[in-house]
């Protein structure tokens, strides 16, 4: 169980549209066509500011959500074709969410031991291995709901690893604590893809936290915006030969604005028309 | 099992609302279990009273069979044998065998009397003299020490006696006895002990039977017919309501070994043995009794416990939505369906299969409690049968409300679920489709009701008190549906007016129109509480009415007029000058019909009377009995003048007679022999009692007339006189005024007579009736040639087409009268059904003699009368012998099904109030804290915590206000369809008409109450605001 590798994730061209929640509002389309791949084993931090749609991302990771358009694939499991039953048994043995806020991953009145227990399911390992691994065993006896934020995601981490789950998805798991505890948090996080060799996706806004991955993809406006990787940031050319610019760009190049696009050797320079330079 | 564990885990750790609900659980199984224990106490109660009241020969089973005609064998082994099989149920006792030979004795003194065998005979007779019987004799016998001291016989002694076929038997008295408690258990069955009892006209008188041993009598049996029989006596205390069938059939079996016997016995002309009892009698009374008992205690738990249900569904969905987060973490971590649901119900689950055996427990310790107050005495409560199924149910009511609260946050799906964090609210359109069903079914209900002759159709129909319930659930749906209309409106009213409090409180109840649900809750309670207080009063009211018809009034002396007291109603004017604590009353409840006379001047104040009684008013009824006659002409002193002017008369002698009613009613004849013509006066000396009082009944005025060979007078006499008189008093003569007055007299109708005022005295024209020969009698119009009177129903439907217009009765005197019936009620005081009522003075001036044995004086008393009413009758020489005060009736009446079933939907009325009010409360505290974000920021906008307190307290307000008048309405016009099917007494063909009326004052009070609970709770969760919106709660809200 705690043995599995990590797993692939693919998306292709996924869009995905959240009902109007009331009278007299429109639709909300919170991706446009998101394109991502991540290979299995990876760690990679999705970066963006509020509402770019990188918890949409993840929610469509978790099988939480279905994609509006497009594809989403866990491995070979295609999130968008699989029946509520089956996609129920993705979350409980091939992936697995750790929620924003601390309390909301755990059963406030249940024991540390209890709450991995509960995750990991009747064919789970013992929890108090896992704990131990995860050097959580201080922890194990004590009441979710006593615990500290850091504490409580911590053994929020480990119940989303007792169940087996090849992919480990957090979405922004340090926000809501102090720097001790994002510590301890990505320190875990950290462990956990490189002792249990899980593909952890961390849905952050935070850049000192996106730095402990090795890669980070930003969103904006619902399309990968850029990539980086070991520290340098990409711009990302969609599978439709769209490319966004850095939003510092964005600023000196207003939307309607025309660039001339020139290859030179390897470079690729855009440059405003003539006229507009002016 | 962790499922199991951390649902442990999970109600320690919301202790508070974990309390809530096994509270609520435990409340709702109560109310629903405390029905059939308390009705199984009722069962057990009426039963009791049933066996209690029951003579020996209805409840035991008397197996018995005549030896004759004698076909030798064993007559009794047949009785033994059916009395055996009785004998086999545990219910009753070892039969009690007993021989019987009809015999008379033959001694000093002739006696009917029997000479019997009974089994342990000396264990229930106390030997005077000599010893009792014993050994197998056939010789010996004891007899009473009354018959031996009638018959001159001693220990030793031979009694002599021939049975009713003429064999002549001979015993020797070997003891004297007296019977132990002859009236008691042992004795009463068998009727053996007559001396001294008056016996029937053509033969001896009777006296006690002597015992002789079994043998004596078996060895004669070829000679002396005899009755051999065997009672099998019920063990009534060992009876419990659940024994009734096996009771049923015991008796059936009993009857089924008497038909094989008579089957077997064919043609054969043998006797056989006959089954006497009427246990299955006494057993379908209790049935009729508990059935209405058991419907309204039915309807009153049922009413209790579908409002705890639907409290406790409410109670038990807010516990399921409020797990909405762990749902949907247990969806997150991809738990099974069933799992989740599972983990979703366990807690409310685990919370009500606990509380049902507490709630079970305290049910039972209720009912223990509170049964010696509301049955009036102490009952063995159990536990029946009924209490568990019903247990279950309620469980299981429990399990399904928390299923289904749980069906639609588990259905939600995932995404959704952590987004809201709890299930999306119900559907309006679900919630209206929910409201119509509901409106729909109570008004179906109601027509039903109607329809089916349950409301208003006069017969007791315990089902009628369904539709105050109907009329509020219907009533509250619609007031809730049209609550956003009209809040809407307000919301717009008081946006800009200073009343801040006001606007959010109006604001809060249009944002959240399902808490405005709370109004049904309290609206049924309330409504349920209305009808509950007005059957009780009704029920207490319509009992005390009847305990005063049955007594005559709330207070009845029987008194006994000492000497010179010849008109009651003088000694009670005199002692009750202001005419209304007390009435005299003569009633002759001996005679057919029975006879009650009442002073009409005064009953109005002092005598039971129900307005539905009869169909004039009191007054006018009153008037009809007492009015139209001339007060009679007194005569008071020693001698009477008449002065005798006679103008006109045959040629024979002229006879006047006069005839004296005494005091005590006696007539007195005075004749005055021959008139002379012309005028001339004539003394008569009076009776001597007439110093105190007579007055003049009668004057015949007759001459002798020729008859001719077939008796009529070959002329028809005339006389045509004036007579005037005085009388002698004091010494001197004193005119008679009166007595001259023409409309003080009338003929009689046996001739014609006309009589008018003269000058000088009455003037009289009579004449001879040609036919027979009489002549008229003059008639003091004072007496009554009938008495108007008021018949009972049971009495007037004994005559043809209720023409009660002569309906023959006895006077005071004894005397026949005939009673007019003037009017016809459905009962009258002290005689019920069966009797007429007349006018005092109207039923003494027809007495013809003094009052009969059987007439009995007596004095009413209203319940506003003064204690020391005795010593002022005392002081008019009228002495008080016995009291009866109509409360000594009310414990019987009180002690009834359907007077039981009125305590306990009573206490379930308080106990849904109590219900919904702690519920609405409860919900509103959920409320308030759900809203402490919001009334914290509202704090700090700058809304000072008095206006949101103030807003709370509105809000709380409104919605128990509102309830609260539908609910009153609702009871109120609920309570009008039903109180007239409400059951208030078992037998309803007895007693005065229902009195149905609602108890205004005792409403108005459950209506302020209500109000001041209803202000305090309000102001009690208005209090809470201001922990609630504490500045912490903001920063806790945004954690």
């Amino acid at each position: 169980m705690t043995g599995s590798a990590g797993v692939g994730v693919r998306c292709d061209g996924v869009v995905h549209i959240y009902p109007a929640s009331g009278e007299g509002l429109d639709d909300v389309v919170a991706l446009r066509g998101i394109d991502l791949d991540i290979d299995p084993g990876e760690f990679v931090a999705l970066l963006g500011p509020s509402g770019s749609g990188k918890s949409t991302v993840l929610g469509l990771l978790a099988g939480v959500l279905r994609p509006s358009a497009g594809r989403v694939l866990i491995g070979a499991h295609d999130i968008g074709r699989m029946a509520p039953r089956a996609l129920a048994r993705l979350r409980g043995s091939v992936v697995a969410l750790v929620l924003q806020n601390p309390a909301r991953n755990l059963l406030a009145y249940a024991t540390a031991r209890q709450n991995v227990a509960f995750a990991a399911g009747p064919s789970s390992a013992s929890s108090g291995e896992l704990l131990e691994r995860l050097g959580l065993t201080a922890l194990a006896d004590r009441v979710a709901g006593q615990l500290s934020g850091g504490e409580q995601q911590c053994v929020a981490i480990a119940a989303a690893l007792s169940s087996g789950a090849q992919l480990v998805l957090a979405d922004e798991p340090t926000s809501q604590l102090d720097a001790a505890g994002r510590e301890r948090v990505m320190e875990l996080l950290a462990q956990v893809h490189a002792d249990f060799g899980r593909t952890v996706v961390l849905v952050t806004h935070d850049l000192s936290v996106a730095a402990r991955s090795a890669r980070t993809v930003t969103i904006r406006d619902g399309r990968v915006g850029s990539e980086g990787v070991h520290g340098r940031d990409y711009a990302v050319v969609g599978r439709d030969g769209s490319l966004q610019l850095p939003p510092e760009l964005c600023e000196e190049f207003p939307p309607g604005t025309l660039l001339e696009v020139r290859r030179d050797g390897r470079d690729v320079t855009l440059r405003p028309r003539a006229e507009e330079s002016r | 099992m962790l499922i199991l564990r951390l649902a442990g885990r999970a109600i320690r750790w919301r202790a508070a609302a974990s309390a809530t609900v096994f509270a609520v659980a435990v409340l709702a199984i109560l109310a629903a279990t405390v029905g059939p224990i308390y009705l199984h106490a009722v069962d057990e109660t009426v039963l009791a009273r049933h066996l209690q009241d029951a003579t020996v020969f209805q409840r035991d089973i008397l197996v018995s069979r005549d030896s004759e005609p004698y076909r030798g064998g064993d007559p009794g082994a047949d009785v033994r044998a059916v009395a055996g099989e009785v004998a086999q149920d545990r219910l009753f006792a070892p039969p009690l065998s007993e021989d019987e030979a009809d015999v008379v004795f033959g001694g000093a003194q002739r006696f009917s009397s029997q000479i019997a065998s009974i089994d342990d005979l000396c264990a229930h007779l106390r030997i005077v003299t000599g010893r009792c019987l014993s050994g197998p004799s056939t010789d010996q016998t004891l007899i009473s020490a009354a018959t031996a001291a009638a018959e001159h016989l001693t220990v030793g002694s031979t009694l002599a006696s021939r049975t009713t076929t003429g064999v002549a038997i001979r015993l020797r008295v070997v003891g004297l006895y007296r019977p132990v408690a002859p009236s008691g258990a042992f004795w009463e069955r068998w009727d053996l002990f007559q001396f001294g009892q008056r016996g029937s006209d053509n033969a001896p008188p009777p006296a006690d039977a002597a015992f002789v041993t079994p043998t004596a009598l078996s060895s004669r049996l070829q000679r002396v017919p005899q009755t051999l029989s065997a009672n099998v006596a019920l063990r009534s205390g060992a009876v419990g309501y659940d024994d009734i069938g096996e009771l049923r059939a015991t008796v059936a079996r009993a009857n089924a070994a008497v038909a094989h016997l008579t089957y077997q016995a064919g043609t054969t002309g043998a006797s056989v043995p006959s089954v006497t009892t009427s246990l299955p009698t006494v057993l379908d009374q209790t049935a009729t009794e508990t059935s209405l008992a058991r419907t309204l205690v039915t309807v009153a738990t049922a009413q209790l416990a579908l409002l705890a249900m639907f409290v406790l569904y409410a109670v038990v969905a807010n516990t399921a939505t409020a797990q909405g987060p762990e749902v949907a973490l247990a969806k997150l971590r991809g738990r099974p369906t069933g799992s989740v649901l599972v983990q979703s119900v366990a807690q409310p689950v685990a919370l009500v299969v606990i509380a049902a055996p507490v709630a079970a427990l305290l049910a039972w310790i209720a009912v223990r409690l509170l049964a010696p107050r509301l049955l009036g005495h102490a009952v063995d409560v159990t536990f029946p049968p009924a209490a568990y199924g019903i247990a279950a149910l309620a469980v299981l009511g429990g399990v399904l409300a928390a299923v289904v609260a749980a069906r639609r946050i588990v259905m939600t799906p995932v995404g959704a679920l952590m987004r809201l964090g709890a299930a999306p609210p119900a559907s309006p359109l679900g919630l209206l489709v929910a409201d119509a069903t509901a409106v729909t079914l109570a008004v179906a209900g109601l027509i039903e009701l109607e329809a089916g002759g349950v409301l208003d159709s006069g017969k007791p129909n315990p089902l009628s008190v369904l539709a105050p319930t109907l009329v509020a659930i219907a009533a509250a749906v619609v007031i809730m549906r049209l609550l956003p209309f009209l809040t809407r409106r307000l919301v717009r009213w008081t946006r800009d007016s200073p009343r801040l409090a006001t606007f959010l409180a109006v604001r809060q109840l249009l944002r959240r129109p399902a808490e405005t649900r709370a109004i049904l809750l309290v609206a049924v309670a309330v409504s349920i509480a209305v009808v509950a207080v007005s059957i009780w009063a009704e029920g207490g009211h319509n009992r005390s009415l009847r305990a005063v018809n049955m007594a005559g009034a709330d207070t009845v002396l029987i008194v006994r007029p000492g000497a010179g007291v010849e008109d009651l109603r003088t000694a009670v004017d005199r002692a009750d000058p202001g005419g209304h604590a007390m009435a005299a009353a003569y009633t002759d409840v001996d005679q057919q019909p029975p006879l009650i006379a009442v002073d009409t001047a005064r009953f109005a104040s002092v005598g039971a009377w129900v307005p539905g009684n009869a169909s004039p008013s009191l007054p006018s009824l009153l008037q009809r009995l007492g009015d139209g006659r001339p007060a009679p002409v007194a005569v008071t002193g020693t001698e009477l003048r008449l002065r005798v002017e006679v103008i006109r008369h045959p040629s024979r002698p002229v006879h006047l007679a006069v005839t004296l009613a005494e005091p005590d009613h006696r007539q007195a004849v005075r004749t005055v022999a021959p008139v002379a013509p012309g005028t001339a006066s004539y003394d008569i000396s009076l009776p001597p009692t007439c110093v105190s009082g007579c007055s003049v009944s009668a004057l015949d005025l007759t001459a002798d007339t020729p008859l001719d060979p077939f008796g009529s007078p070959r002329h028809a006499g005339e006389i045509d006189a004036v007579i005037g008189a005085s009388v002698r008093s004091h010494g001197g003569w004193q005119p008679l005024p009166s007595f001259g007055e023409g409309s003080r007299w009338h003929g009689d109708g046996k001739g014609p007579a006309a009589i008018a005022t003269a000058s000088t005295g009455v003037s009289l024209d009579v004449r001879q009736n040609p036919a027979t020969a009489t002549w008229p009698t003059v008639v003091s119009a004072a007496i009554p040639t009938t008495l108007p009177a008021v018949i009972a129903s049971a009495t007037a439907a004994l005559y043809r087409g209720n023409d009660i217009h002569s309906v023959v009765a006895l006077g005071l005197d004894g005397q026949v009268v005939s009673a007019d019936g003037v009017f016809r009620s459905v009962t009258l005081p002290q005689v019920d059904r069966n009797g007429i009522m007349v006018d005092f003075g109207t039923a003494l001036a027809a007495m013809d003699g003094p009052a009969a044995d059987t007439t009995q004086y007596q004095v009413w008393l209203s319940p506003s009368a003064p204690s020391d009413m005795a010593a002022r009758l005392a002081r008019q020489h009228v002495y008080v012998t016995r009291a009866i005060h109509s409360s000594t009736y009310r414990p019987a009446l009180d002690d009834s099904g359907p007077a039981f079933a009125d305590a306990l939907f009573l206490l379930a009325a308080l106990a849904a109030v109590v219900l919904a009010v702690g519920a609405t409360a409860l919900g509103r505290v959920v409320s308030i804290r759900r809203r402490a974000y919001e009334l914290a920021a509202l704090e700090a906008v700058g809304i000072s915590p008095r206006t949101l307190r103030r807003a709370t307290a509105v809000e709380q307000g409104s919605i128990f206000g509102i309830g609260l008048l539908v609910g009153l309405a609702a009871g109120v016009a609920g309570a009008r369809l039903a109180l007239p099917s409400t059951p208030v007494f078992v037998d309803t063909s007895t007693g005065p008409p229902l009195v149905v009326g609602l108890p205004w004052a005792l409403l108005a009070a459950l209506a302020i109450g209500l109000v001041l609970v209803f202000a305090v709770v309000s102001v009690a969760i208005a209090r809470l605001v201001g922990r609630a919106a504490a500045p912490s709660q903001l920063r806790g809200a945004q954690q």
